[in-house]
């Protein structure tokens, strides 16, 4: 409802900052495929911190999804390959690096759900429909925490009551098929809170469901992290979501970042051109209504032939004036504000509108 | 030029419902009422926008006055050389000869739409040939200038769908549906496969064909922001009845249904927290099944304003102050919220 | 409509692949094709039938003797070793053989076939043959591969009635695999056209259609098959049996093929192309033949060259139950009905050959299908 957790967001790097929960150091991940290997993700690096949202918004094919399931060692391998960078997650004693575990390996299983959870955009793929819904908690429950099925059952319907589901108890001895969309995107959420993970990958939550569901997701979503202290990572390609909810937002372009920034920052002040273009390009509520849109020229184009320099070269506005052929690399303009533009630069700064 | 105060076409009381079946004898179990009772009448020239979330018959509804679902009752009526046709009871064959070519429809993934295994020219000549209107050379020659009114290039044609990218393909399925140079188009949810970036240059190409051409259109999204802008005036639906319809600008502003302005407030903004409205209405519960509705006004078990008079008698869609037309039992009483009035920040009510 | 200019030049050099990408200048047929090529075992399977056909389809010339012709005194002759080293111990740049000896088992009393080192015979291409054949209005007298006379060449060895059976299962494969495509061929037709009306129409049509389906699936095939051969009269033509085997084999199979051509009539049908046809004033005779029919074709070929492999095995069967093809034709499974009896075996081991000829021809149909049916959908998962 308010949006006065200010409080634990936009503090990174300086000072008395909440805890580090994850890092991911330069990640490089690919898919081989018949018309040769696809560069999904390149060069990704982030963190997130206790208590915090991060947003990651970027179009088909930006590499979100991607980056998200590596986290987990959920990017199916083959034909998936990580080809470097690191993705340090601390716990209160230990840092693991998730990319040097094994795919299937024990230590990542007890990493998934207990450390880390995810959710998805479809929750019918995620959930079985074979089982009731308090015996897929249960199970989960069962396979981290010592406790019998009673206690594990009675924890089953506190989580369901915990995010919001009207009659737990019932709920707790239905199938997934007897649920609505928003109804069974609450169930894997309380999946993902069983174990009482630090950070939750939330990927694309709300895309499948209506707009009055999914005010109702986010708020939940917002609720619960307040409440418990989670890191959340946001995939999305719905730039108003992110605004919504986000503290600190990652814009991906072509499996590079190509800006980061708070949430204030960002849409008060975007930088990069295709971070602008893609907010101008969003109907406005308060244009005149059969006006032109202001659009970016092109589509995204195919990961198989991306450009040398910069990603967005082909696209970009103010290519003429600036190499497409080098890669920019990110520039920090204002205190955690960062783009990946040559404008940015001491070199191109009058080549800026 | 179509004289704007005509009306292209006009539906009264329309219902299509499906039988549920089940079991070995297909006995049916249950009637679901997709469209439920619409009026509503277009313009010709304007954009009529019909938004409403998933499963409130709004697709029904477009496919209905296409004739791809036959009605269960009431009438939709189409102008065809200034004369008002019933075409609710029309043979497959009459329309065939006197209707089609007039409608066409937009769908919303433009990858289902064409057929894989057509060439770029050969989907778009398909209405040509159908109707005989061009053939051989001319026939090219039609298909060319098509691909260039849609932005894109003649050798285009020789392609198949699979190698453009999908705001192109949408592309294709224009220039499809202009063809046969219709005067109304149906677009159900024409954006919503498409890349946020490719978005606008969809919206706009539909908007510049409209005024190029002397187009209506009935625009059927689930997305308010973008069905507020290419929209002259805006219908919403909920559970197969329209609740409030109105210009556009006015619906947005002020909302005179509950249903509106929760829809409105539920609509998440790109924009920076202090400009953000400081209270949002989160509807409780999901949309009833349409086999089973509510007794008394549809909305009644969601709406904040609910009163004991909601559960009993049905709100009739009737004219407001503001100048809309909206199915409430309080339309006028309730000081509902908008959007865009003030900024993106209106005061709470 | 006016002269109408480019919507917007901007937007107009929207990025259109440009064909760096191979997949994208393709038709939907070209990219069927450029897929299967990428399944190495797909590939595989479709060149080793090309090579079984071209080798049984013109079988008068490949095959060194013609059709059941009985070389007297060579009853029983093991498969000749076709040889580069002479005995002298030099390398022969032409294979030979060597000529046949007969000698008696000391123990047994069997007769035996040894190779005569003293006759030489090299192996050659385009030699004559005693008679001149006809195929397809080519009249010759040429064989593929033989030697010259009198010496023999026996690939395979002979049969207890002392025919070639390299050269019968040239003549057998023809027949053999012919069956299953003429069947399947049939049951193409046949399935097609009832899965596309049973799609296509739907309700009632479509139930009994399907329920006729079933029950026909339902019974047994072989003792269905027996009991239909049994009824094929006796008077008949060797061509003519040879026919009614096949329509008796796609009685069967065309059933399974309606249910794969009804369900993708069904899923084609929800397809928005479809609604965009009927839109655009598609009478139904254009959806199904420019729409629906095109789009099944593809899963019609997969399915049907899956199915030719039990078309095949169940001419076998038959023939071998001695219900089938009947003497004087062959076919794989007349020439396994000499391999019926243990003993034979033991002594005659090189009669069991057409079984491994139709293990490659059932493999390499299996291959085929299954690089066809993942290339038949070129837009999952490219």
């Amino acid at each position: 409802m308010e949006h006065s957790r200010v409080h634990n967001t936009n503090n990174n790097g300086r000072g008395g900052q909440p805890r580090l929960v994850l890092e991911v150091e330069d990640l490089y991940v690919s898919f081989g495929g018949y018309r040769g290997r696809t560069r999904a993700v390149n060069g990704v690096s982030f963190q997130i911190h206790q208590g915090e949202i991060l947003g990651i918004v970027g179009e088909s094919g930006c590499g979100k999804s991607v980056t998200a399931l590596s986290l987990l060692k959920l990017v199916p391998m083959p034909p998936g390959r990580i080809d470097g960078g690191t993705i340090s997650l601390h716990t209160d004693d230990t840092t693991v690096d998730v990319t040097a575990l094994a795919q299937d390996s024990r230590e990542i299983r007890a990493i998934r759900g207990r450390q880390i959870s995810m959710i998805f955009q479809e929750p019918m793929r995620s959930l079985h429909p074979m089982f009731s819904i308090g015996d897929q908690i249960v199970e989960i429950l069962l396979q981290h925490f010592a406790m019998n099925r009673r206690q594990a059952l009675d924890k089953a319907v506190a989580l369901l009551e915990r995010v919001g589901l009207p009659e737990p108890a019932r709920v707790v001895h239905e199938f997934p098929h007897q649920l609505s969309g928003g109804m069974r995107q609450r169930v894997m959420i309380a999946i993902a809170l069983a174990c009482e993970p630090q950070l939750l990958v939330a990927d694309e939550p709300t895309t499948a469901l209506d707009v009055t569901i999914q005010a109702q997701i986010l708020e939940l979503l917002q609720a619960l992290q307040a409440e418990m202290g989670l890191a959340v990572m946001l995939i999305t390609h719905d730039m108003g979501v992110v605004a919504e909810i986000a503290d600190r937002v990652i814009v991906m372009y072509l499996g590079e970042i190509v800006e980061t920034a708070s949430v204030d920052q960002l849409f008060t002040n975007p930088q990069h051109p295709y971070t602008q273009g893609l907010l101008r390009s969003i109907p406005n509520w308060t244009d005149q209504p059969k006006t032109p849109l202001h659009s970016l020229a092109g589509a995204v184009p195919e990961l198989l032939d991306l450009p040398a320099g910069c990603v967005f070269v082909e696209r970009c506005p103010f290519a003429d004036k600036v190499p497409g052929l080098r890669k920019p690399s990110l520039i920090e303009t204002e205190p955690g504000h960062f783009v990946k533009c040559w404008l940015y630069t001491e070199e191109f700064v009058h080549a800026r509108p | 030029m179509p004289d704007p105060d005509d009306i292209l076409l006009a539906t009264e009381d329309l219902r299509t419902h499906f039988a549920v079946r089940r079991g070995l004898l297909r006995r049916q179990v249950a009637t679901v009422r997709a469209v439920d009772g619409i009026d509503l009448s277009i313009k010709g020239g304007e954009t009529l926008g019909l938004v409403g979330e998933s499963g409130c018959g709004k697709s029904t509804l477009g496919r209905t006055i296409t004739r791809l679902e036959h009605p269960t009752g009431g009438s939709v009526g189409f102008r065809v050389d200034n004369q008002m046709l019933d075409i609710t009871n029309l043979s497959q064959n009459h329309l065939r000869r006197h209707v089609r070519r007039h409608m066409n429809m937009i769908f919303q993934d433009p990858l289902s739409s064409l057929n894989a295994r057509m060439s770029v020219k050969s989907v778009i000549a398909e209405p040509l040939v159908l109707h005989r209107a061009a053939r051989g050379k001319e026939l090219e020659d039609r298909v060319a200038q098509l691909l260039t009114t849609v932005g894109l290039q003649p050798h285009h044609m020789q392609r198949f769908p699979h190698a453009f990218s999908g705001g192109q393909r949408q592309r294709i399925a224009i220039a499809r549906a202009l063809a046969l140079q219709p005067r109304f188009i149906v677009c159900d949810e024409p954006v919503s496969a498409l890349d946020a970036s490719v978005r606008a240059q969809i919206l706009n190409l539909l908007m510049q064909l409209q005024q190029q051409f002397g187009l209506t259109y009935l625009f059927i999204s689930h997305d308010l922001a973008v069905v507020r802008h290419v929209s002259d005036r805006i219908a919403v639906m909920y559970l197969g009845q329209i609740v409030e319809r109105g210009p556009t600008v006015a619906i947005c502003q002020t909302p005179q249904h509950p249903y509106t302005e929760a829809l409105l407030s539920a609509i998440p903004m790109p924009v920076a927290r202090h400009e953000r409205r400081s209270k949002r209405i989160v509807l409780t519960g999901d949309v009833p099944n349409p086999a089973s509705p509510p007794p008394g006004c549809r909305f009644a078990p969601r709406c904040p304003y609910r009163q004991q008079i909601c559960d009993e008698e049905i709100p009739e869609l009737k004219p407001t102050r503001q100048g809309h037309t909206a199915a409430c039992h309080f339309a006028d009483e309730l000081e509902l919220v908008g959007i865009g009035k003030t900024g993106a920040q209106p005061t709470t009510a | 409509m006016a002269h109408p200019e480019p919507a917007n030049p901007r937007e107009e050099a929207a990025h259109v692949p440009s064909g760096k990408t191979e997949a994208a200048a393709y038709s939907y047929w070209g990219l069927i094709w450029w897929r299967y090529k990428r399944n190495r075992i797909g590939v595989v399977g479709g060149i080793a039938l090309l090579l079984l056909y071209a080798l049984v389809l013109p079988a008068e010339l490949t095959a060194p003797y013609p059709l059941n012709e009985r070389h007297t005194g060579f009853l029983d002759v093991p498969p000749q070793f076709i040889r580069f080293i002479s005995p002298d111990g030099r390398f022969s740049p032409r294979p030979f053989v060597y000529g046949l000896k007969q000698e008696r088992d000391p123990e047994t009393l069997r007769r035996l076939y040894v190779p005569n080192e003293e006759e030489i015979y090299p192996l050659r291409l385009f030699v004559p043959g005693e008679e001149s054949w006809t195929f397809l209005g080519l009249t010759w007298d040429r064989h593929l591969l033989g030697v010259e006379s009198p010496g023999k060449l026996f690939l395979l060895g002979t049969d207890t009635q002392g025919r070639d059976l390299f050269s019968q299962l040239l003549y057998g494969g023809r027949i053999s695999l012919t069956v299953g495509l003429v069947g399947v061929a049939l049951s193409l037709v046949l399935g097609g056209i009832v899965g596309l009306i049973s799609g296509y129409l739907g309700g009632i049509v479509d139930d009994l259609i399907q329920r006729g389906i079933e029950v026909m699936i339902s019974f047994p095939s072989i003792p269905l098959w027996i009991a239909l051969s049994a009824a094929i009269p006796a008077e008949w033509n060797s061509i003519q049996v040879f026919f009614g085997i096949t329509v008796i084999l796609s009685s069967i199979g065309w059933g399974g093929l309606a249910r794969v051509v009804r369900g993708m009539t069904l899923s084609l049908q929800n397809e928005d192309y479809v609604k965009a046809g009927r839109i655009n004033g598609a009478t139904t005779w254009w959806i199904v033949t420019r729409h629906l029919f095109p789009g099944t074709l593809s899963y019609m070929i997969v399915a049907a060259t899956l199915a030719i492999p039990g078309m095949i095995l169940g001419e076998t069967a038959l023939s071998f139950l001695g219900l089938g093809i009947q003497p004087p034709m062959v076919s794989w499974g007349v020439l396994l009905k000499q391999a019926q009896d243990i003993t034979v075996l033991a002594h005659k081991p090189w009669l069991i050959a057409p079984v491994f000829f139709l293990t490659v021809a059932v493999l390499s149909f299996n291959f085929l299908g299954d690089g066809l049916r993942d290339a038949a959908d070129p837009f999952s998962g490219q």
